[in-house]
């Protein structure tokens, strides 16, 4: 291990406020995580918990001493303890006989009222989920760290426990950071996020800012679909295969852009003129929308249009811009 | 555990050369490695030829009562090769049970036919587990494609799947050769010279430099066991392909083969768990237990006085070196826990002499004390404490252990709220383990104990000796309650995930 998993990472997170760290699985987030909650001693950097150096060159704080609550993927619950038990664990700043009743108001507050003397393997897995939030919640840290909290819980729990963590965040005042390699739900929970790869921080900004504005074909392709073209630029336009384009900032020479399947729309063939046409060779009906692939100038774009789209596997079509072309470095 | 073995060495190296010349270079020295030889190919070859198909039919044959059979001839197992020997020996020649009942007896199942059957049906159920567990996570796919590539089925067998069992086959025989060799209890009772038995023979007749070379004869034939094991195991490593998603065994069925099938198998139940149940039994209505209470008392306080002891110093020694393997998997843990099963291989004789020797040599108070019976079983019986142990911190898994930390507790804290507790059923089970082996243990009890200090299996193993097989069974009887208790505690832990 001569290459340091995680290097140059930086990042700050506000009371009240979802961070989420969003990248493929091995880029390092989970690394990041244990790092602030100070299960990786062997680090350089710093970490700060307001006006207290949690981590530097010369001082470590351990775990147990920095306050910060983690709710690991797996959980981790105590085996041995019930889910009271748990939740009972962790809180040690109140008197003993408040505990209890501590621990009972942490297990409503996750929906689970009527489990306190559940054993963790007498639970379903978002039950658990549930209760190693509570456990965390109710040992009263100012930031939570929540690794992966979305991979083990099918959809529904998915939209309850995003819920969750915002009201947690919002309401509570406390900061949350989450690790994911989910990036719809990254992009729906968090108030802000970074996009992570290969130990590095890419790009950090408010979700929809990161999705409409990114800025390497990393980035655009990591948050949902999205068509890299090579265009020849000239200042605010560009030619490619599709004709010409409008840019969102200037730049010269080659450069790629990105235009997501959304953002283009597809019109019937004119029967004469000189705008390029092509091939609709797929047609995928999702509900509340139509991805088509259409072939145009030997490579293959990928279009999402709306309910009615009445377009056919074989159509000539010509494709659109809706909006400007976003500008990414090249990195294929 | 490795003073004892040094000392071995420097108490037979002491020996002027000529007399090393004279001790290892004789005849009756060839004479005992080819019948140790002999005894350990023909129980291997038994113990194969019976496991192969008893484990194919228990696992992939329509065969009925496939459960009862597997259970009934894996539970031989907790059951200690000195006491098979003396039911093997109760019940023939013209003082055995049969002659006593019918009058006709049985031909004298002794020496080295006596020897081979005794060992081969208390080994069988290490070869057995072996096998089925690799039979049963085979992937038959390949089984399948055999035949569909026109191999009939026998062929199939012999081409696709016994190779695939090399490795568990390689596994239990390294088990069933180790312990034909550091057997003491069949072969002395059977009257079958082998090394360990020779061994034993040169203690009881004070001869010090002769044993310690036979014991370095045993060490060495023990040590390259398990090297050619190792190498064996190496060499196939190398050619073994992952396989993808196995297909799920089928079944086959057995047709009017059936039938020769379950006979067989019913024959090996009665041979294995009927007979010598009902030997036992009968032996012990027959005993006199005027003065037999009061032994049976005393034999049943010393094997528990000596055995709980040696127990919880095992477990003691054991803890870390199984969480310093499962926490830090390292090289030089991995090495602390080959070490433990290290005691567990070396022949217990030659074990019993090294300590015999350094305890001589270094604390001479300490000599045929219950201390050093103590700690001859807790090292030897390391390697039985420290399997729990692991399955137990494999259960607890290190996130809970962070997520202690996380909560505001610090290590001491965590260790003794949340690893101890998890580790609770692990530290029971091996105790417990550790102390019913001990109550088992022959040889190490007969050489290193006091003198006239009696337990459960020495009073089995000199009543045997002296042909009083009344007196004999009470014990026995014992014995096996403690024989079924661990098969009961090994069973719950393989069933905790």
């Amino acid at each position: 291990m001569d290459q340091p998993v995680v290097q140059g990472v930086s990042f700050d997170v506000r009371p009240a406020e979802v961070f989420a760290l969003v990248g493929p699985s091995g880029c390092g987030k989970t690394t990041t995580l244990r790092a602030i909650a100070g299960f990786e001693r062997n680090c350089g950097g710093e970490v700060r918990l307001g006006d207290r150096v949690l981590q530097d060159a010369t001082r470590f704080v351990g775990p147990e001493k920095r306050g910060i609550g983690l709710v690991f993927q797996d959980y981790a619950l105590f085996p041995h303890l019930s889910a009271l038990g748990n939740v009972m664990f962790g809180i040690r700043h109140l008197p003993r006989r408040h505990r209890r009743q501590a621990a009972v108001e942490a297990l409503w507050m996750v929906g689970l009222m009527d489990f306190e003397k559940r054993m963790p393997h007498d639970l379903s897995g978002g039950q658990q989920q549930r209760v190693a939030l509570a456990r965390a919640v109710a040992a009263g840290p100012s930031v939570i760290l929540l690794d992966e909290p979305f991979s083990n819980l099918d959809p529904d729990l998915r939209y309850a426990t995003c819920n969750e963590i915002q009201q947690l965040a919002h309401r509570g005042g406390l900061a949350l950071v989450l690790v994911t390699h989910d990036q719809q739900e990254a992009l729906s929970t968090a108030d802000r996020l970074a996009v992570m790869n290969e130990g590095r921080i890419i790009q950090t900004g408010k979700p929809q800012a990161v999705y409409d504005e990114p800025e390497t074909a990393f980035v655009a392709h990591f948050l949902g679909h999205t068509n890299l073209i090579n265009v020849k630029s000239n200042g605010r336009f560009g030619t490619c295969e599709l004709g010409s384009l409008e840019l969102n900032q200037p730049a010269q020479g080659r450069v790629c852009v990105s235009l997501r399947p959304e953002q283009i729309s597809m019109q019937p063939a004119p029967s004469a003129g000189s705008i390029p046409v092509g091939t609709v060779t797929a047609r995928q009906f999702k509900g509340h929308d139509i991805t088509f692939r259409v072939r145009l100038a030997h490579r293959e774009f990928v279009v999402q249009t709306e309910h009615e789209a009445a377009f056919g596997v074989g159509d000539q079509v010509c494709l659109v811009p809706r909006q400007a072309a976003m500008v990414v470095d090249r990195q294929e | 555990m490795l003073a004892p073995v040094v000392c071995l060495v420097a108490d037979a190296a002491q020996a002027e050369p000529r007399q090393i010349w004279q001790t290892v270079w004789r005849w009756r020295n060839l004479e005992l490695i080819w019948n140790t030889l002999a005894l350990g190919v023909a129980v291997l070859g038994m113990t194969t030829f019976i496991a192969i198909p008893v484990a194919w039919l228990t696992t992939r044959s329509d065969l009925p009562f496939k459960r009862l059979f597997t259970v009934a001839l894996i539970l031989p197992l907790a059951v200690p090769g000195y006491l098979i020997a003396y039911t093997l020996l109760s019940i023939s020649g013209q003082y055995g049970a049969a002659f006593v009942l019918t009058g006709v007896p049985l031909p004298r199942i002794d020496g080295f036919l006596g020897a081979m059957v005794a060992l081969s049906l208390y080994q069988l159920p290490y070869l057995l587990l072996n096998l089925r567990a690799t039979l049963l996570d085979l992937d038959c796919g390949l089984e399948e494609i055999a035949q569909s590539l026109g191999h009939r089925p026998w062929h199939a067998f012999f081409t696709v799947v016994l190779p695939q069992l090399r490795p568990a086959l390689y596994a239990g025989w390294l088990l069933v050769a180790l312990h034909v060799i550091n057997d003491f209890g069949v072969v002395s009772l059977m009257g079958y010279p082998t090394l360990s038995f020779a061994l034993y023979q040169k203690l009881e007749v004070l001869d010090g430099v002769g044993a310690s070379w036979v014991a370095l004869i045993l060490l060495v034939a023990a040590g390259s066991l398990i090297g050619i094991e190792w190498w064996l195991l190496r060499r196939l490593r190398l050619y073994r392909v992952g396989t993808a998603v196995p297909a799920v065994a089928g079944v086959v069925a057995l047709g009017i083969w059936r039938w020769p099938a379950m006979v067989f198998l019913l024959f090996l139940f009665v041979g294995s768990l009927f007979v010598p149940l009902a030997t036992i039994c009968y032996w012990a209505t027959q005993a006199d237990y005027g003065v037999l209470w009061l032994q049976l008392q005393t034999a049943l306080m010393h094997s528990v006085g000596v055995g709980l002891p040696a127990a919880v110093a095992a477990v003691a020694l054991a803890a870390p070196i199984a969480y310093l393997a499962r926490r830090y998997s390292s090289k030089r843990s991995l090495f602390l826990e080959r070490f433990a099963f290290v005691g567990y291989a070396v022949p217990p004789l030659a074990f019993a002499l090294g300590l015999v020797v350094a305890t001589l040599a270094f604390a001479r108070p300490l000599y045929q004390t219950v201390f050093i019976l103590v700690y001859a079983y807790s090292l030897h019986f390391l390697a039985e404490a420290v399997a729990p142990l692991r399955a137990a911190l494999f259960r607890a898994s290190p996130r809970v252990e962070e997520a202690a930390r996380s909560l505001g507790h610090g290590q001491l804290s965590t260790l003794v709220r949340v690893t101890l507790p998890l580790l609770r059923p692990g530290l029971v089970a091996a105790v417990s383990l550790v102390l019913l082996s001990c109550i088992k243990e022959l040889p190490l009890t007969l050489v290193l104990a006091p003198p006239d200090f009696e337990t459960l299996s020495t009073q089995v193993w000199k009543n045997t000796e002296d042909i009083r097989y009344a007196e004999a069974a009470p014990f026995a009887i014992l014995i096996l309650v403690v024989a079924s208790v661990s098969v009961f505690v090994l069973l719950r832990i393989e069933r905790s995930p």
